[in-house]
């Protein structure tokens, strides 16, 4: 059984070990400058930065370090040529080639044989859409921009929303290239 | 032998779900699902729509009923428009098409359409590839014109909703100088002639007696 212990975090003034359950509380040395005279004279801010980490010191943070356990990790480097073996040999894992390919006879990009051509499709499904807007008898209401600042005053649009507004959430199907032949 | 899809239901979750689907194909005229479900609402619908032509129409209608929901508006509809639409064909009612996988789980996508209906996609596809022919001054190719004579034989005035249809969509989609520059400048058929299957005619299936 091998052992080992990291040492490098060990610094002067944090030598003790740390348990998980076990919250360590160092005493700052700046607070008690007045009653000893061989105390440091250090800056204001730093003062205020140790203090903050020694309060918000994480319990986590402690159980990780230095407590000489050792995590699992790879015994060997995985050398170029087995990756690419691993990644390149014939499987079902790999994206097949497509061969059926075609013209879209409508818009002339490329397009799976024996299938029709989903931009041209989605195209002719909208004009369907604005044909069927004036059937429908329910209408969607909007808020009038003057109703909306008197009935919701202070309301301020978060980055967050104003992100979920763009929509970019939604899988967008990209469209295929133009085919051109040589 | 037929393929049993099971669609991944028992049988009564299956049922219903076709009775769905069947009741929105006949709603809206054209519906887009996953392939294998497409293939099993046009059987149904096939069937429905043969039953229109039984003689007892209120043997029939009673067992188009327990097929479909939505009673008041889809057996009026089945009984009234449809059965009149194809009075003159003996099957092949509807018509399915396959599309590009489904974004997110892959699937296979198909539209059921209603032959003759007010959303037939074949239609309006072979309406724009003959609007961009003429748009670009080229001969209309052979399967093109096979295929723009079977969408419109049976349909009423097919003729001439195809050519307002041709109009319109060089409005919608072929009107500016750039949108006719990165089109094709070919017909974009295969060289080999297609074999066009004209000349057969379909024979009803024989009756019991
Ligand atoms: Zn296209």
């Amino acid at each position: 059984m091998s052992l080992s212990i990291n040492l490098g975090k060990l610094a002067a003034g944090l030598s003790f070990p740390r348990l998980p359950e076990i919250r360590v509380t160092i005493p700052n040395p700046f607070v008690s400058t007045t009653s000893t005279s061989n105390a440091v004279q250090a800056s204001p801010d730093l003062q205020r930065r140790l203090q903050e980490y020694l309060e918000n010191r994480p319990v986590e943070e402690s159980f990780f370090i230095d407590n000489g356990l050792l995590r699992a990790v790879p015994k060997k480097k995985v050398t170029y040529n087995r990756k690419r073996q691993r990644q390149l040999k014939p499987t079902l894992k790999q994206l097949p080639y497509l061969h059926h390919l075609n013209r879209c006879p409508s818009c002339g990009h490329t397009k799976r044989a024996n299938t029709l051509c989903m931009h041209c499709v989605l195209q002719i499904k909208n004009l369907w859409k604005q044909d069927s807007k004036g059937e429908s008898e329910i209408v969607e209401q909007v808020l009038d921009p003057v109703d909306k600042k008197v009935l919701y005053p202070g309301k301020k649009q978060t980055e967050y929303e104003k992100e979920l507004e763009k929509k970019e959430y939604v899988l967008r199907r990209s469209r295929s290239l133009p085919l051109s032949r040589k | 032998m037929g393929v049993t899809r099971h669609l991944g239901r028992d049988h009564k979750h299956k049922r219903a779900l076709l009775r769905n689907l069947v009741t929105a194909l006949f709603e809206h005229e054209s519906i887009t699902t996953t392939h294998a479900k497409a293939k099993e609402t046009q059987r149904l619908a096939d069937k429905l729509i043969s039953l229109t032509k039984k003689d007892d129409v209120e043997l029939a209608k009673s067992l188009a009923s327990s097929e479909v929901f939505k009673h008041g508006e889809t057996l009026p509809k089945l009984f009234g428009e449809l059965k009149e639409r194809y009075n003159s064909r003996v099957g092949g009612f509807t018509r399915v098409l396959r599309l590009e996988p489904r974004l997110g789980d892959n699937a296979e996508q198909s539209i059921v359409e209603l032959v003759d209906g007010k959303r037939e996609m074949k239609f309006w596809m072979t309406a724009r590839i003959v609007a961009r022919l003429e748009k670009q001054g080229l001969e209309i190719d052979e399967l093109t014109k096979h295929n723009v004579d079977k969408l419109v034989k049976n349909r009423p005035n097919g003729t001439e909703e195809f050519t307002q249809l041709v109009e319109r969509m060089k409005e919608e989609f072929y009107k500016t100088e750039e949108s006719l520059e990165s089109l094709p400048s070919d017909n974009l058929r295969s060289p080999v002639q297609p074999v066009l299957k004209n000349s057969i005619e379909i024979v009803p299936r024989p009756t019991k007696e």
